[in-house]
């Protein structure tokens, strides 16, 4: 973006570096979708809230840890919850059969 | 046919000392194939620390790449990578407070019934969410930091 930012306007960068920070989380299409905007929330969290609107990457990328340690937790929390659901249904059914 | 009558035995399956081994290797499962779990674990089985670490070394391999690109981008464009960071307070707070939205973004796309989502939603959860059974909120914590440090290191320059 700080290459971008020096060849052309600031939205325009901001857009074209967002658009490949989606493309590298290329899982499927809805997904590059779902990147996009948390992209560019993070590319203008980067200059927006800069003192002088020059690049600073440390928003960026405590928002990004965050998001990330929340995400893996939520998975996580997620997973387990399936998977107890798995072994009480097949724990019923057996005591069902016996 | 009567009690009385002999009921000639299938000495084909009989184990001797002769072919004990051979049973033997009939009856243990193959090498690969998957160990059978009883319904009743008390916790679900945990992948081999083997797979996890395979995968974390894969994810610090592609950071290790990409933060080699930002140095050679910052090289070129004569600004170091080092200088897009101003720790203020500033920036602190706004970094830690602007997760929140995301954050209600990971609940809130829970709710949104569109498919592809849900598959998202899958794909992490049985594929992802194994890979890091294992780890504590402290390596998730790491993974979570250096994954985001490198991507906005790496795209911050470039």
């Amino acid at each position: 973006m700080n290459f971008l930012m020096q060849k052309m306007d600031l939205h325009v960068a901001i857009l074209i570096s967002s658009l490949i920070f989606a493309i590298c989380h290329c899982y499927s299409l809805s997904y590059i979708v779902l990147v996009l905007p948390i992209s560019l929330y993070l590319s203008y969290a980067a200059i927006l809230f800069s003192p002088d609107h020059q690049l600073n990457l440390v928003p960026a990328i405590l928002i990004h840890s965050f998001y990330d340690f929340f995400a893996f937790i939520y998975i996580l929390y997620e997973y387990r919850k399936k998977q107890k659901k798995l072994y009480e249904s097949r724990g019923n059914a057996e005591s069902a059969e016996a | 046919m009567t009690d009385q009558e002999e009921v000639p035995r299938d000495t084909s399956t009989e184990v001797t000392p002769e072919n004990v081994e051979s049973v033997q290797e009939a009856l243990l499962p193959e090498a690969d194939e998957p160990a059978v779990e009883s319904p009743l674990s008390p916790a679900p089985a945990r992948p081999l620390k083997n797979s996890k670490w395979s995968f974390l070394e894969i994810g610090y391999l592609v950071q290790v790449v990409m933060i080699l690109v930002a140095l050679t981008l910052g090289g070129f464009l004569d600004s170091p990578p080092w200088s897009l960071f101003d720790w203020s307070w500033q920036s602190i707070l706004v970094g830690t407070l602007g997760t929140l939205p995301l954050i209600v973004l990971i609940f809130g796309i829970e709710k949104i019934p569109i498919e592809s989502l849900r598959k998202i939603e899958e794909f992490l959860i049985e594929k992802v969410a194994p890979l890091l059974s294992t780890a504590s909120l402290k390596e998730l914590f790491v993974l979570g930091s250096s994954l985001a440090s490198v991507r906005n290191f790496s795209f911050g320059e470039s």
